[in-house]
């Protein structure tokens, strides 16, 4: 239950909420099942809402770290593409403090959480930590590797090699997640087919349900 | 939107009738056609009317920054970097272009902000104005943010294409799921119409049009989907 509540508050939802919403659900489908039993009076009723119950609240519950994955992943493409405007800031004389502060006004939400957070570590640390820090928050190595290579901007003073390095690296992460992006909203497009097969599937127990009571019926005429 | 509340009201009209045929049942019938006329004009049309206004625009501010950019690098003039880049506006830009004739280059610029409500537009501002202070070579200083709009420019236009293609699947499949409940309709009638007086039959049957709701319902979701960040879209 603990494991459960952790992840559900990790997205910023409330828990109590979450499963009186749950209680609501579960509540309303025993509803309509008692309904469609008192008026069709068969006990394949009872299975069948009793499956609609067990698979509504197994979707319910094990969303979050779906949820939770979604949002990580928006982050970091949010990031990523605010990358040519740091580079921009940098090619154009500001000093990556500057250009940090002023990425600020491109963003909002948890990615500006997390920015305002890394400005306000290096007022009081101007080791490599917040920066290692801020890279750990995307659970990606490239982030990493490309707030080391910004960390070496600061130090060495905008020396070439490191701009050189951060253009390769951005170039290589920018066009990674475009074409990661391009790809999700495909991928997820192509999962639609499924649902044409679901219905294909209802009608083929439509015409078992149908032959069998049509056989049920001229049986019980005999 | 005229044309897609016409194809809107069309498909349902189609569906419903489907439905009549299908349940023999006039209500159902009545529910099915309200149910997916609702459906489009309570939720999907404002999604849909959204994703085709975003996507114009993106499209719009792309052609309008590198149009701008080079002209502004060629001919080193603002007012004539701004006719060049509005030449042939189309819909909701030109309307916009008309209503700010009389403004000097820089107020244009700065107007159009809140038409293109992106962030790649307010970087662009952004370095307007330090060439404007600074000058020096605007495309390369803009070299990131020109190589930025095309990488999005690019991604928007596979992502369209693919788009298409998945709604033609999409159509394709579940017309094919139509068929199949029609040939049972029609070539067995009579078994069909034995069929019919179970209840369960006619539970699944609205049931199969539930499942076309839903699916159409995640369908669109899915496709006003853009592939770039939703936060640069409403940066301010």
């Amino acid at each position: 239950m603990n494991k459960l509540k952790k992840s559900i508050e990790s997205i910023g939802l409330n828990f109590k909420n979450q499963i009186l919403i749950l209680i609501i659900l579960d509540i309303a489908l025993i509803g309509v099942g008692i309904v469609l039993y008192l008026f069709i009076n068969n006990p394949i009723i009872i299975a069948f809402i009793t499956f609609v119950i067990v698979l509504v609240n197994y979707l319910y519950l094990s969303r979050y770290k779906t949820i939770k994955k979604t949002n990580d992943k928006k982050v970091l493409f949010e990031f990523v593409s605010l990358l040519p405007f740091f580079k921009t800031f940098i090619e154009n004389g500001y000093t990556i403090y500057q250009s940090l502060t002023e990425l600020c006004l491109f963003t909002g939400g948890e990615l500006l959480t997390r920015l305002q957070q890394l400005i306000n570590d290096i007022d009081e640390d101007k080791s490599i930590t917040p920066f290692i820090n801020f890279s750990k928050t995307f659970n990606y190595l490239q982030i990493e590797q490309l707030m080391i290579c910004v960390y070496q901007m600061i130090d060495e003073g905008g020396n070439e090699n490191h701009i050189y390095q951060f253009q390769i690296i951005f170039d290589k992460l920018r066009e990674t997640t475009v074409k990661l992006s391009v790809e999700n909203k495909n991928n997820s497009l192509a999962n639609m087919s499924i649902f044409p097969l679901i219905g294909s599937a209802v009608l083929i127990v439509m015409i078992t349900f149908g032959i069998i009571s049509v056989i049920g019926a001229s049986l019980n005429g005999i | 939107m005229k044309k897609y509340d016409l194809g809107a009201i069309s498909i349902s009209a189609v569906i419903g009738l489907i439905a009549f045929l299908t349940s023999n049942n006039i209500f159902i019938c009545l529910g099915v056609l309200l149910v997916f006329a609702l459906y489009y004009f309570l939720l999907a049309r404002k999604k849909l009317k959204i994703y085709f206004t975003k996507k114009y625009k993106v499209h719009c501010c792309y052609n309008f920054i590198n149009s701008y950019l080079i002209s502004l690098s060629v001919k080193g003039s603002m007012d004539e970097a701004f006719v060049s880049a509005t030449r042939n506006p189309k819909d909701s830009f030109e309307s916009v272009l008309s209503g700010i004739s009389d403004m000097n280059p820089k107020e244009k610029l700065d107007y159009l902000k809140s038409y293109f409500e992106f962030g790649m537009y307010k970087m662009f501002l952004d370095l307007i104005e330090l060439h404007e202070e600074q000058g020096g070579n605007i495309l390369k200083m803009s070299e990131s943010l020109i190589n930025e709009t095309r990488r999005i420019e690019e991604a928007m236009i596979e992502s369209e294409s693919n788009s298409i293609k998945k709604i033609t699947e999409f159509i394709i499949l579940w017309s094919l799921a139509f068929v199949v409940l029609l040939f049972m309709r029609f070539a067995l009638a009579n078994f069909y119409m034995n069929m019919l007086s179970s209840t369960i039959f006619i539970i699944l049957l609205v049931v199969f049009y539930l499942i076309v709701l839903l699916s159409t319902h995640l369908f669109i979701n899915k496709v006003v989907v853009l592939p770039i960040s939703d936060e640069k879209l409403n940066y301010e």
